[in-house]
């Protein structure tokens, strides 16, 4: 019966509070909702109004690409960031009585508990948010509609889905400035520490990561997890989200909606907690509670360490250098946070303890880091642990020898990527030698590592383990005193004989995945410099594209990549002194699938069918060029001469 | 009842409220007195709700304001600069509070907007300062507490709204059995209304009292003497203050009127009278026994 009593209570106070705070800001959601229509619906209106009808396109379609078109542009260019700056000005307007000693002895001594208080208010502020958008997503919805777009119901879906990715994230950053406010004694202070925050920690792990690859042999920074980058910082979290709502929901983007989930309720448990205990006499003070303040300062003066550095590396690459910059930087920034938050110097004495924590916590990652990161510079799995190997040695490539292609579904997105590797146990022996002799060279260049520029990628290597983890190790080509630090010439054999042997050509070729019904035709184009240049399109009978294809097969396995380079004229000077051969103008393209949409249906019990899995629609793949430079004595050079393609 | 029991609240360093107790009966009309900084709001303050107490509690009828709605929808506070919504008129305000407080009455908002010259529709943030109070005044009385609580409300108030104001806490404590706790330093205005005082020092509350008790039991000698007796002739007198010119000889003395006399006439001066001290006497001649240094501070 109490527990009853005290629920309707809090409820009763809740509601009051909410219809309240939203009445207070109903201005604030009108003017929203104006100029979320001017940034939006309007734009897409007079997008589709304006659209350049092509008579051999469906209409439908043409709306439906300027729809989807202009639609992203607008929500990622103009609604997110107009919905983000009314996030701030909603709490600013909702919370700063927090701030203000006579508004805390008004609100503070209300019969209205902390918890609705809070809790009802922030509702408000998404009332203030949501219904502007959830308005203005909806005309454009029938904007859409009223045009006929095709696919509609897949388009009004992309839209909806980031109308609901929208909500999530502007919640997530409501509830990071309402924090702020019950953290911060000043309004001041409360929005400095949001854009502070929301700024510093994305800089923070890049500038972080980008030190870490300049140290560490073999980190890899190829691909840098959104979530890590926004892990707290909501206000740049939004932008990772929109643009990947029309990826499908693999482990990171789920990763990515769990964390924003839980982050928010978190979030709102923890303003609820501390909002409670926050001390009303904290109002104009700087902070209310210190851990954030810590916090915030920790975080720009490590960005300002950090930037400074590696600017100053910029302009000369040496760990001197950097650390110099960081050393200034970093006290710079701590001098200027300081200041500013406690309104001048008188503090700043006894705030050298926090940059004291920020100098240890520095030496201790550049330590860790510098000396192999417990490990991970020296990690080469055993044989036995391995059950391939993805492998790529970027000095070697070119469009016949591919590594990796790509294929996508029906809308072009990715449904799978096909890397050469190896799998048989000589050549898996092969990259782990090579991989520790990489180890072994960057430690007999310096060790500790040191801080090296980089000079394009070397490799990558990237292990798949019995276990089914995944162990990646991606290297630089360094660069010092001028000069590019060459690999020694035995590992540089080492790398060739992988990539030329047989299972990674075949593996990761498209050329190999190819079954002869697919390769509808060829295009061959010819652009000799005094002749006008020539495209022209063959159609192939399957038995034509076999023959096609085998000899294209054949010609990969006789390249050796070693001596790819080779073939080309790579620079003016080169170019001069090489005599341009008749290849050298020529270029072979295979028209595959269906000869409007590139589409095609992959055989039952093919490699394509394997690599795909489950998927049955239809599929497409990257088509590129094949230079013939320097292949006048191959396999297909022949065969285009013998149909007659070439002259 | 109100009763704080060791009650203590810090800032930082500084500690406003320092281990008091004391109770105020229901149905009473006190009013705190002290030096500037002495804890008189901060003591409103921690009985409002607003501030939760570092140590020991204050109590309403047994339970604590913070964070209870239910004994803080019995309690109304104006502070010393009442602070009203942005843009807001009397009405909006009125509004506003209706829908907080369970006790709100429309006939008495009605009834008292009648009584203060105050135009409703106007917003009060460009008010003067005696009206803004009127407004809040209003608001205050129209929720109806038990427990008023009134930071230098004679501040800015016209004598005619001060009798006015004087006369509706008056009735509303005779009608409702309304409780009154006012912090000012106007201890003229004080003496009219308040039927207990307290007085705050450094965080500590010196004495409080019943007022009545309070005026008799401390008591202002004048008396003339030639020639002028030892100091410790005297003794036996609980003198507060002494003040020597000449043959003149005035003292202020704690204890009864008559026998103070006696002990006076039995010195047997050429004059002696007995005067009842002013409220602000008795706050002067206590805060000097606390160690106020009025007289350098007057210098």
């Amino acid at each position: 019966m109490t527990s009853k009593t005290s629920s309707n209570k809090f409820l009763s106070e809740l509601k009051n509070t909410y219809l309240w705070a939203s009445k207070k800001n109903l201005g604030m959601t009108s003017l929203l909702a104006v100029l979320l229509f001017l940034a939006f619906p309007l734009v897409v209106w007079f997008s589709l109004a304006n659209t350049e009808m092509n008579i051999w396109i469906p209409a439908g379609e043409q709306y439906a690409n300027v729809f989807r078109r202009t639609s992203f542009a607008s929500m990622t260019f103009f609604v997110t960031p107009l919905c983000l700056l009314f996030v701030l000005l909603t709490a600013v307007s909702l919370f700063q009585y927090m701030h203000n000693k006579r508004s805390v002895d008004l609100f503070h001594a209300l019969p209205v508990g902390r918890s609705a208080m809070l809790l009802g208010r922030f509702l408000a502020g998404l009332t203030t948010l949501f219904v502007p958008l959830l308005i203005n997503f909806s005309v454009v919805a029938v904007v859409g509609l009223s045009y006929g777009i095709e696919n509609s119901g897949t388009h009004i879906g992309y839209l909806y889905s980031v109308l609901l990715w929208l909500f999530l994230m502007l919640a997530a950053a409501l509830l990071f400035c309402v924090l702020m406010a019950v953290c911060s004694g000043t309004t001041l202070d409360m929005v400095l520490s949001v854009i502070g925050v929301n700024i510093a920690y994305p800089l923070l792990i890049l500038a972080v990561l980008f030190v870490i690859s300049c140290l560490l042999p073999g980190f890899n920074t190829e691909h840098v997890s959104p979530l890590l980058t926004t892990l707290i910082s909501p206000f740049t979290a939004v932008f990772a989200a929109i643009s990947s709502v029309d990826q499908a929901f693999d482990a990171e983007k789920i990763t990515f909606l769990i964390w924003w989930i839980v982050f928010s309720v978190f979030l709102a448990v923890l303003c609820v907690y501390l909002y409670r205990r926050r001390k009303s006499e904290s109002a104009e003070n700087t902070f209310a509670f210190a851990i954030p303040k810590q916090i915030i300062r920790f975080l720009l003066t490590a960005v300002g360490g950090l930037g400074l550095g590696l600017i100053f590396y910029w302009y000369n690459s040496t760990t001197l250098n950097f650390l110099l910059g960081l050393l200034i930087g970093s006290l710079v920034a701590h001098i200027i946070v300081e200041a500013v938050y406690s309104r001048g110097f008188s503090r700043m004495v006894r705030s050298l303890g926090g940059y004291g924590v920020f100098l240890v916590v520095f030496a201790a990652f550049y330590g860790i880091v510098c000396t192999g990161g417990f490990g991970y510079a020296d990690r080469v799995p055993s044989v036995d642990q391995v059950a391939s190997v993805t492998y790529q040695d970027y000095s070697y490539y070119d469009s016949f020898t591919d590594w990796h292609f790509y294929i996508t579904d029906e809308k072009y997105n990715t449904l799978a990527k096909a890397e050469s590797h190896v799998v048989q146990p000589e050549n898996i022996e092969k990259v782990l030698q090579y991989h520790q002799g990489l180890i072994d060279f960057k430690k007999s260049i310096g060790f500790p590592y040191r801080m090296e520029r980089q000079n394009g990628t070397l490799c990558s290597i990237t292990y798949h383990l019995k276990n089914g983890k995944t162990l990646t190790r991606t290297y630089w080509d360094v660069y010092r005193d001028s000069h590019s630090v060459g690999l020694p010439k035995e590992l540089k054999d080492l790398s060739g004989e992988i990539c030329n042997s047989r299972e990674y050509k075949e593996s990761g070729n498209m050329l190999f995945y190819l079954t002869p019904e697919i390769v509808t035709g060829v295009q061959i184009e010819d652009y000799t410099p005094e002749k006008e240049t020539t495209s022209v399109s063959y159609k192939l009978a399957p038995e034509e594209s076999e023959k096609l294809l085998e000899a294209m097969r054949q010609d990969v396995l006789d390249i050796d990549v070693t001596q790819v380079k080779g073939r080309y004229a790579e620079t003016a000077e080169s170019t001069e002194a090489a005599e341009v051969t008749r290849g050298d103008n020529v270029a072979l393209s295979l028209v595959l699938g269906e000869k409007d949409t590139r589409l095609f249906t992959p055989k039952e019990g093919s490699k394509l069918k394997e690599l795909i899995g489950a998927y049955s629609g239809k599929i497409s793949l990257e088509q590129g060029q094949y230079q013939m430079s320097g292949m006048e004595d191959s396999h297909t050079w022949a065969f285009m001469k013998e149909q007659g393609w070439i002259k | 009842m109100i009763e704080a029991r060791e009650l203590t609240k810090k800032f930082d360093r500084i500690t406003a409220l320092d281990h008091i107790s004391f109770q105020v009966q229901s149905g009473s009309v006190f009013g705190l007195v002290g030096s500037n900084g002495a804890g008189k709001s901060t003591f409103l303050r921690t009985l409002a709700g607003i501030y939760q107490p570092d140590g020991g509690e204050i109590l309403l009828d047994g339970e604590a304001p913070f964070e209870k709605t239910a004994v803080k929808s019995r309690i109304f506070f104006i502070p010393d600069y009442p602070y009203f919504l942005p843009q807001a008129t009397l009405t909006d305000m009125a509004a506003f509070y209706k829908k907080l407080y369970p006790n709100w009455s429309d006939g008495r908002y009605e009834a008292l907007c009648g009584m203060f010259p105050i135009d409703r529709k106007t917003n009060i943030g460009n008010m003067s300062k005696g009206m803004q109070r009127q407004a809040a005044l209003i608001c205050a009385m129209a929720t109806q507490p038990d427990l008023l609580l009134l930071d230098e409300i004679f501040d800015g108030l016209d004598p005619v709204m001060r009798q006015l104001l004087k006369r509706i806490i008056g009735s509303e404590v005779a009608d409702r059995g309304m409780t009154v706790v006012i912090a000012s330093h106007n201890l003229r205005e004080l003496e009219d209304v308040c039927d207990h005082v307290g007085l705050f020092h450094r965080g500590g509350v010196l004495f409080e009292r019943d007022l009545d008790e309070l005026k008799l039991g401390i008591n202002k000698v004048q008396a003339v003497f030639k020639p002028m007796p030892e100091y410790s002739a005297f003794e036996g007198l609980d003198i507060v203050k002494t003040d020597l010119r000449g043959s003149l000889i005035s003292l202020v003395v704690r204890g009864k009127q008559e026998e103070i006399l006696e002990h006076i006439n039995a010195l047997h001066p050429v004059f002696a009278e007995v005067l009842p001290l002013t409220l602000e006497e008795v706050f002067i001649s206590e805060m000097e026994v606390a160690g106020y240094d009025i007289e350098n501070i007057l210098k």
